[in-house]
C-alpha cells in the first residue's frame, strides 16, 4: 500500500511527480471504481496517489486570444453549466464569465451527459482523456474540438493533439513524470456544434455510440469540418476524408443532386472508418448502424444551421 | 493523518491511518452518522450522497484526503435545517418514500437541486434525480414530493 499526497501546487506537485511516479488522482471515479474492494471498505492502491483535483493551475478556465484553455481538473460540473459549481469557480476566480460564456455547445452537452450530478462535480477532463476510453464522452468532444492537450513536467511543457496522445483503452503518451495541464482550442465566432450520445439508461449509461461534431462557417459556407466518433474502435475515430467532401457546402448544396450525391459519398466514407466491435453492451452492427444515423443527423442539423445563417 | 472536517456545521477532526479511506465510511464509523449509506459502492445509486462544500458528491468515491478542512453536509444535518423539513413533509406527504433507503440520498439530490434551480420542471427535476436509484417507488412519487418541496419552499432555497 502506497502513501497519498497533497502538494500544494503544480510545482510541489511535479517534483513529487518526477522523484516518486505516485499515479495521479483527480475526481477518483474512475481510480476508485477500479481499486474498489469489499462493500464497507476503502479502495486499495498500490502504487502512492498524487491528488491533483485541488491544483489552482489545473482548474482555470482561460479565455486568449481567441483560444479557451479548460484547465486538467475543472469539474465537469463548470463546463456543463451547473450553476452553483459556477458560481464557486466564479468565486475563486478560477474562470471569469467571458472565459465560461465561451465554452462551445459540444463541450458543454458531452459534459452535461457525462454521468449524474454527483458525478459531475467530482468528475475531470483531465480523468476522462487520461483515461483513454473510447467511450470518453468529454474526449470525443475534445477531439471534435481539435484540442490539444498540455502536459506539464517540472522543467517545462509539451503539446500535442488529444488524440494523438490516447493510444488505446487505458493507454496514452502520459510520461512518468508528467501531468495533464490543461486543454486548449479555438474557438471561432462563428462555430457550428453538435453533440450525441446513446446509451441505455439517460444517467451512468456507458456510452455506446457518439458523435461529435464541430464546424466553421464563413459567409453562409461551411469552411471547416470534423466529425469524432466514439465507442466505434479502440480509440476515437475522426472521420476525415468524410469530413473533406462536405467542404465549402452552403444551404443549397443540401438540396442540389451534386449535393446529395457528396453526402452520400461522405457516408460512405464515414462508414470505412467506423469499425466497431462486439461487446456486452451491443453488437457492433447496432453500433455501426447508430454511428450512420447519427452521421445523418448531424449533417440535418448543420442544413438547418446554414438555413438559419443565410435567412439573416 | 489528523483531517478536519465541519460536519452539520460542527468543527470534527479524525485520526485515520491512510488518506484513502472512503468519506462514507468515515461519515458512517468514525462519526457514526448512518444517514449516508452504502449502496453499491461505485458511484451509480446515489444512497451515500453528501454535500461537500454545498455540492452534491457520492461519499463512497471520495477518499478522505481530499474532503480535509472541507465542510460536509449530511442527510442529520439537512433534516435540521428548514429546507430538509420542508423536503421531509413533501416525501412522506407524496408516498415518496417505501423501504427508505435510497431516501436520504434521495433528499440529498433533491436539496442540491433545489439550491442551483429553485422551480424545476419535471424533466429537470428527472435528471437531478437520475444518479438516485430506487427500487420500490417507481420515481413519480419522489418527482411529486420534489415538486410539492419547491412549491412549499418557496423562498427557501435561495
Ligand atoms: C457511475 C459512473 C458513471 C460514469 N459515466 C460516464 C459517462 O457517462 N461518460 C464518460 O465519459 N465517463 C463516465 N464515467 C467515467 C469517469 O467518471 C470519467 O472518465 C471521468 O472524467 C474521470 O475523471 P476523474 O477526474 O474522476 O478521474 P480519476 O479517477 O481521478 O483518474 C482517471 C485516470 O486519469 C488519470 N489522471 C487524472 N487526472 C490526471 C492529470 N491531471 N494528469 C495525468 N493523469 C491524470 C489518473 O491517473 C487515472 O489513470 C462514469 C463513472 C462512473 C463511476
Ligand atoms: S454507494 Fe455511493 S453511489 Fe452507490
Ligand atoms: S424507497 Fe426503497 S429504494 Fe427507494
Amino acid at each position: 500500500m502506497g502513501m497519498s499526497v497533497r502538494p500544494v501546487d503544480l510545482a510541489e506537485a511535479l517534483i513529487l511527480r518526477d522523484e516518486s511516479g505516485a499515479l495521479p488522482f483527480a475526481g477518483g471515479t474512475d481510480l476508485m471504481v477500479r481499486h474498489r474492494a469489499k462493500n464497507g471498505m476503502g479502495p486499495s492502491f498500490q502504487k502512492s496517489l498524487l491528488f491533483v483535483d485541488h491544483l489552482p493551475e489545473l482548474r482555470r478556465v482561460k479565455w486568449d486570444h481567441g483560444e479557451l484553455e479548460i484547465g486538467a481538473a475543472v469539474p465537469m460540473a463548470v463546463l456543463a453549466d451547473d450553476p452553483r459549481a459556477r458560481k464557486d469557480a466564479l468565486r475563486r476566480e478560477e474562470a471569469s464569465e467571458e472565459a465560461l460564456s465561451k465554452i462551445p455547445s459540444l463541450l458543454r452537452d458531452a459534459a452535461f451527459d457525462l454521468g449524474a450530478p454527483a458525478l459531475r462535480t467530482r468528475a475531470t477532463p483531465g480523468g476522462n482523456v487520461a483515461n483513454a476510453s473510447p467511450a470518453g464522452d468529454v474526449l470525443t468532444a475534445l477531439v471534435a474540438l481539435d484540442a490539444r492537450v498540455i502536459l506539464a513536467h517540472r522543467n517545462g511543457e509539451r503539446e500535442l493533439p488529444v488524440l494523438d496522445f490516447t493510444l488505446g483503452p487505458g493507454k496514452t503518451q502520459l510520461a512518468q513524470n508528467e501531468l495533464i495541464r490543461a486543454f486548449r482550442f479555438p474557438v471561432p465566432e462563428t462555430r457550428w456544434c453538435y453533440w450525441r450520445k446513446v446509451g441505455t439508461r439517460r444517467a451512468n449509461a456507458l456510452t455506446k455510440v457518439s458523435l461529435g461534431a464541430f464546424g466553421t462557417i464563413q459567409n453562409g459556407t461551411l469552411e471547416s469540418l470534423s466529425l469524432a466518433f466514439g465507442a466505434v474502435g479502440p480509440r476515437i475515430v475522426l472521420a476525415d476524408d468524410a469530413a473533406k467532401m462536405l467542404l465549402g457546402f452552403s444551404e443549397k448544396d443540401f438540396e442540389s443532386s451534386d449535393g446529395k450525391t457528396r453526402m452520400a459519398q461522405a457516408q460512405k466514407l464515414a462508414a470505412q472508418v467506423i469499425s466497431p466491435i462486439d461487446d456486452q453492451r451491443s453488437t457492433a452492427h447496432y453500433r455501426k448502424t447508430v454511428a450512420l444515423n447519427l452521421f445523418e443527423e448531424a449533417l440535418r442539423a448543420l442544413a438547418k444551421n446554414l438555413k438559419e445563417n443565410t435567412d439573416d | 493523518m489528523t483531517v478536519k472536517l465541519t460536519v452539520n456545521g460542527e468543527e470534527r477532526q479524525v485520526e485515520v491511518k491512510d488518506g484513502t479511506r472512503r468519506l462514507l465510511d468515515v461519515i458512517r464509523e468514525d462519526l457514526g452518522l448512518t444517514g449516508a449509506k452504502e449502496g453499491c459502492g461505485e458511484g451509480e445509486c446515489g444512497a451515500c450522497s453528501v454535500l461537500l462544500n454545498g455540492q452534491l458528491v457520492n461519499s463512497c468515491l471520495v477518499p478522505i484526503a481530499q474532503a480535509d478542512g472541507s465542510r460536509v453536509l449530511t442527510p442529520e444535518g439537512l433534516a435540521q435545517t428548514p429546507e430538509g423539513q420542508v423536503l421531509a413533509e413533501a416525501f412522506t406527504e407524496c408516498h415518496g418514500a417505501q423501504c427508505g433507503f435510497c431516501t436520504p440520498g434521495m433528499m440529498m439530490a433533491s436539496a442540491a437541486l433545489l439550491y442551483r434551480n429553485s422551480q424545476p420542471n419535471e424533466q429537470e427535476i428527472r435528471e437531478g434525480l437520475s444518479g438516485n436509484i430506487c427500487r420500490c417507488t417507481g420515481y413519480d412519487m419522489i418527482i411529486d414530493a420534489v415538486l410539492m418541496a419547491a412549491q412549499k419552499g418557496r423562498g427557501l432555497w435561495g
